[in-house]
């Protein structure tokens, strides 16, 4: 039910609180359960700016419906200020692992992963196949940090921190970079030397459009590099 | 028309899972454009057109509030352009390609209206949670930006394939007068050879430069092996 809740944590993303009111339609269950504030008082404290990253967030719920939990059992107001202390302590550092873990390493490793699957497929079902696999197999590991945070932050409350330390994201990230060049690399390297071995027409321009990407990626935006890559392509079809 | 139209609904549908709903990775054109393919009954163009999309907009990270171009929008739009143009010949739908990419950058600045937007429904919605304790209302907005989001795309998508179907016909006749067929077909086949490069702007840094160089060497090796055996 909380997972199914969380799918949603940016349906009302705005400028103004961002995930905030995403944030308060998750908790709203623990609220309902617990009865320590009434709803209109626990909206009240939740209206306000939270921004992480979505699948990082759930380890900060998790801990808030810990100390929510405490704070209905025990009516201690310095929960609430623990509260705010961990939600503004944590979504930031979240949203940085969060963003180099998932969006700069895990996304781009299982879309190579998959791309490259359906490149050298020799049959349409075993493209399917390979894209409905990395495509799931994305979603249980996104699932399995999303489902373990959330009880690991209400379990562990304040000591999250920890319990994140020893899940050693930054590692993990250094290890999928560095699988996925090294890939990239012998894709690029195979799939050149073949293309020439085939005398293919469009191998020379290709190897030249390849050339461009590596000098200028990173030091112009990818759809004008693109554009310049056209230019390369036209020019090889034309002569 | 009616298939047009479905598409372009089932697309826009799949485009709330790039941040609003799920974010289950559906709306990366190598997984929406195979899907779209399948639904249509041209799976094959759908895949390739999905890598080739796929590598030119992975490169660029949503970090914190900022708005990457709109990869899903692009493929939205390039299905539907070429299910509108009714051929998924290959020079046409290289055409369609080549125009559907800015529509990722449009996409992106239908996102940010979309987010201002939000932030008026979610203001509205709250106002009533706070004064009368109501969390059912909270589903309710959520429930009315999804909707409405849902039909801010729908309404872009229509319009920008109609834009890029008309004008690829033309492109389509500009590119047969200057290439042949064939070369564009062998383009279009073999391009996320070349287009897999822009991933080096997520994966590679000064530290990981020996390994891109390592790669390279051994996939060479590897070719030369393996074509001599041949």
């Amino acid at each position: 039910m909380m997972f199914a809740r969380m799918l949603f944590i940016q349906a009302l993303w705005n400028y103004n609180r961002m995930m905030g009111y995403g944030f308060c339609y998750i908790l709203a269950p623990v609220v309902r359960k617990y009865g320590g504030t009434s709803p209109a008082q626990f909206a009240f404290r939740y209206d306000r700016y939270f921004n992480t990253h979505p699948f990082m967030a759930p380890f900060v719920m998790g801990a808030v419906a810990g100390l929510e939990k405490k704070y209905s059992e025990t009516g201690d107001e310095e929960l609430l200020r623990d509260i705010e202390n961990i939600k503004l302590k944590l979504m930031g550092p979240l949203a940085a692992l969060g963003d180099s873990f998932f969006w700069g390493a895990l996304k781009p490793f299982f879309i190579f992963c998959a791309s490259f699957a359906v490149f050298l497929s020799i049959d349409l079902r075993f493209a399917a196949a390979s894209l409905v696999f990395y495509l799931l197999l994305y979603n249980l590991i996104r699932a399995a940090i999303m489902i373990r945070g959330f009880d690991g932050g209400f379990n562990k409350g304040k000591e999250l921190i920890e319990d994140l330390k020893r899940l050693n994201l930054q590692k993990k990230v250094d290890l999928l970079r560095r699988t996925a060049i090294i890939l990239l690399g012998t894709f690029w390297g195979f799939g050149m030397i073949s293309m020439f071995y085939l005398d293919l027409r469009s191998a020379l321009p290709l190897f030249a459009a390849s050339l461009v990407i590596m000098a200028l990626v990173r030091r112009l935006p990818n759809i004008i590099i693109f554009y310049f890559v056209l230019i390369i392509l036209l020019i090889g079809g034309i002569i | 028309m009616m298939t047009f139209f479905l598409t372009a609904a089932f697309s826009s549908l799949i485009l709330l899972d790039a941040t609003y709903a799920g974010q289950f990775m559906l709306s990366e054109p190598i997984f929406m454009l195979p899907l779209m393919g399948f639904v249509s009954g041209h799976p094959g163009e759908g895949m390739r057109a999905g890598i080739n999309m796929e590598f030119i907009f992975l490169g660029r990270l949503a970090v914190g509030a900022s708005v990457p171009p709109f990869a899903g929008f692009a493929a939205a739009v390039f299905w539907c352009s070429a299910v509108l143009s009714g051929s998924f010949r290959t020079p046409l739908l290289v055409a369609v390609f080549l125009l559907s990419l800015p529509a990722g950058y449009w996409g992106r600045e239908v996102d940010i209206f979309v987010r201002r937007i939000n932030g008026v429904i979610s203001e509205y919605v709250f106002e009533d949670v706070v004064s009368k304790g109501k969390f059912s209302k909270i589903s309710s907005g959520m429930f009315m930006s999804l909707a409405l989001t849902f039909f801010i795309n729908l309404v872009n998508i229509c319009v920008l394939s109609w834009v890029v179907s008309t004008a690829a016909a033309r492109v389509e006749a500009l590119m047969g007068g200057i290439m042949d067929a064939h070369y564009i077909g062998e383009v279009w086949r073999y391009l996320p050879l070349a287009g897999m490069l822009f991933l080096l702007d997520r994966f590679n840094d000064k530290r990981n430069n020996g390994y891109f160089i390592a790669g390279i060497t051994g996939g060479l090796l590897a070719g030369v092996i393996f074509w001599a055996a041949l």
